[in-house]
């Protein structure tokens, strides 16, 4: 099936072609950076006021969460019209090695080598890492994230009084920011036809 | 030189309603028929028209699915679909690398008086 083409034409079907790509992107869920947010909100603040409850708040938080966010990702792909598998297993895989990582930190808790505050201090670190790897891979928004979430890091070594509250409030607040800054528009459309 | 027939590409995606959405399907693996609409500003009738062309080919898969009871059509390129965009888009590159080396140096087509 092959014939003439016209470079004239060519060329202006190329730049209908990028322009639909442009405009075509994977859709952004804001319910799932606002989902963490809360869940960041509680679970620090729990390790200022009820310190005992936290870790139990994220041995449950932490895969609910994770399964939540995928079934709000699933969801908003059926809703916007793309179902971008590559992408969206890419971004699993990188969830889910996260979520792995912290659960990795549990030997060395419960073998004495990682205690107190040092244990939200180094999972703090692993989700700075895991954020600005996002960032740099796939969602920019998300480097801001892992920018506050490593002055959060800082801050716990300075700050002597209710610093999880304080750092909870700053990595909420900047989830909430990127669930606005990450979204494109146009993608939370009901499909149909 | 703009008027040279060239003999390589897929008459199918000659057309640009018809390769950007085979280009999409590449990049995007699936796509409802209302995505299509929003990103490529075609009415029903013209969209459906070219999506059928590229279906009666056998370069589209379609998968019909129930979204809040109302029905979803789904599209994505079949191996055959896949094959062929990638053969034109080879042939594309080599058109335009061919252009490029026959061009005036110094300048883009068009820019000649």
């Amino acid at each position: 099936m092959t014939g003439p083409v016209h470079l004239s034409n060519l060329e202006r079907d190329l730049g209908y072609v990028r322009g639909a790509l442009d405009r075509a992107e994977r859709p952004r869920p804001a319910a799932i950076p606002l989902l963490w947010a809360g869940l960041v909100l509680v679970g620090f603040t729990l390790l200022d006021l009820a310190p005992t409850l936290a870790g139990p708040f994220w041995v449950v938080a932490s895969p609910v969460g994770f399964l939540a966010s995928v079934w709000a990702g699933r969801r908003a792909a059926r809703r916007s019209g793309v179902r971008d598998r590559a992408s969206a297993r890419r971004s699993l895989l990188h969830w889910a090695g996260l979520l792995a990582a912290l659960a990795l930190l549990v030997p060395l808790v419960r073998s004495g080598a990682l205690a107190g505050s040092a244990v939200g201090q180094v999972a703090l670190l692993l989700v700075a890492v895991g954020y600005w790897l996002d960032g740099v891979h796939d969602l920019p928004a998300n480097r801001w994230v892992a920018v506050v979430l490593a002055a959060g890091y800082l801050a716990s070594f300075v700050v002597q009084r209710h610093v999880w509250l304080l750092v909870g409030s700053a990595v909420a607040g900047a989830l909430i920011v990127s669930s606005v800054w990450g979204q494109p528009r146009g993608l939370e459309s009901p499909d149909g036809r | 030189m703009g008027d040279d027939p060239l003999p390589v590409l897929d008459r199918l995606l000659e057309h640009g309603v018809r390769l950007a959405i085979c280009v999409l399907l590449a990049r995007h693996q699936e796509m409802s028929f209302r995505r299509f609409k929003e990103l490529l500003g075609e009415t029903d009738g013209s969209l459906g028209a070219q999506l059928r062309k590229l279906e009666d080919a056998g370069y589209l898969a379609v998968r019909k699915e129930f979204e809040n009871r109302r029905p979803v059509t789904w599209y994505a390129l079949s191996p055959r679909g896949r094959k062929a965009v990638r053969a034109h888009l080879d042939s594309l590159q080599s058109l335009i690398q061919a252009a490029g080396a026959l061009a005036p140096r110094g300048g883009r087509r068009g820019d000649e008086p």
